[in-house]
């Protein structure tokens, strides 16, 4: 079989064929295939494979989120997930995974990094990315600020409550602590959001 | 990257593994002339990175170029759990004795690669791997020291080496 050369020349992490037929001549044929590259391989090592990139057909949601500029994985709980810092986000996984077992298995949707110094906008946008995901059920915003301000997360998050409108009535739980932070739950506190 | 069905044919090509003839199509005129091209009975299948094409409509056999086109315009704007079909490949049909399954994946959580095959082929792999994960071989292979001969004397053989069902991994599909 030439399939685990598929797999080692093009420095796949998948080469799958389902199914593998046996036909009536008695030869063997890949009727159907899936390979999935490793992107960081096909960067250094196979240029040629950047053809192969269709920018159009991405999850929907990594496209949108890929769009602003944000840094998205779906995943595939009920829980969203909006932190700063891929570590305290990866923490928050971890979190948010060990808590839910507790529940019935509740894992996280996705994983959401905003960034250091994240603004008004870019949390808009984040809420806006997960709140679309017709999975989720909640959505828990874990963010410490240092460079960021809890301020501007606090605008991030009234702000793009009121952008989605009727549309953001999923539970919101945030945890805000940091530069700024009476300032930040101050503004949390103003904007009263009912869920 | 994941990559579509016919660029991973294209790529099985290229390294000899057997595939059969397949022309993409983006629309019902295309397809027709793929089938026509193609000749006999063909299949014309959705070009979607999603699982569970057939179920939801998007695969349709045409035993006339006339029957192509028809399953081109009906595949063609299909919503398939959130992607829409653009693009189609009309493949010459294939007369199936057997369907098996088979895999190389990397296996993270190992440090490994990993090897799946199963005389099951056809329908979706974890469901198989859930009800009866003994119809499933797995074999680790060793990245660093997988030779072609070590690969083969190494080759799974399902019925005399049941998998343990307490080390599952899934092939994302």
């Amino acid at each position: 079989m030439k399939l685990y050369e598929v797999y080692t020349a093009e420095d796949a992490t998948l080469v799958e064929v389902n199914p593998l037929v046996l036909t009536g001549a008695g030869d063997i044929v890949a009727l159907d295939g899936k390979i999935s590259l490793d992107d960081n391989a096909s960067e250094v090592r196979h240029h040629e494979h950047e053809a192969l990139e269709d920018k159009g057909a991405a999850d929907p949601l990594e496209a949108k989120a890929k769009a602003a500029g944000l840094n998205y994985v779906k995943l595939d709980g009920e829980v969203g997930v909006i932190g700063n810092g891929a570590g305290l986000v990866m923490s928050t996984l971890d979190v948010v995974a060990y808590a839910g077992e507790a529940h019935g298995g509740v894992k996280p949707a996705n994983f959401l990094d905003i960034g250091g110094g994240a603004s008004a906008e870019v949390m808009a946008n984040g809420l806006d990315v997960i709140l679309g995901d017709a999975q989720v059920k909640s959505v828990f915003v874990n963010v410490f600020g240092g460079i960021t301000s809890c301020v501007a997360v606090a605008n991030g998050i009234v702000k793009a409550l009121e952008m989605l409108g009727d549309a953001a009535t999923k539970p919101l739980v945030v945890r805000l602590d940091g530069n700024q932070v009476e300032e930040g739950r101050a503004i949390l506190a103003a904007a009263n959001h009912p869920s | 990257m994941d990559l579509y069905e016919y660029q991973a044919r294209d790529m099985f090509e290229k390294h000899g593994v057997p595939v059969l003839a397949g022309i993409v199509a983006d629309t019902p005129a295309e397809a027709r002339a793929a089938a026509e091209k193609l000749g006999g009975v063909t299949v014309v299948k959705a070009q979607v990175k999603t699982g569970g094409r057939g179920k939801a409509g998007g695969v349709k056999v045409a035993k006339t170029p006339a029957d192509a086109e028809a399953a081109a315009e009906a595949i063609l704007g299909l919503d398939i759990k959130g992607h829409v079909v653009k693009r189609l490949m009309v493949a010459a049909g294939a007369d199936i004795t057997q369907e098996y399954y088979f895999s190389v994946l990397l296996d993270r959580a190992n440090r490994s690669y990993l090897s799946l095959a199963s005389f099951e082929g056809g329908m979706e792999i974890e469901q198989l791997a859930e009800e009866r994960p003994e119809a499933l071989a797995r074999v680790e292979v060793d990245p660093s020291s997988a030779s072609p001969s070590t690969r083969r004397a190494r080759s799974p053989s399902p019925r005399s080496s049941p998998p343990s069902s307490s080390r599952r991994s899934r092939p994302s599909s």
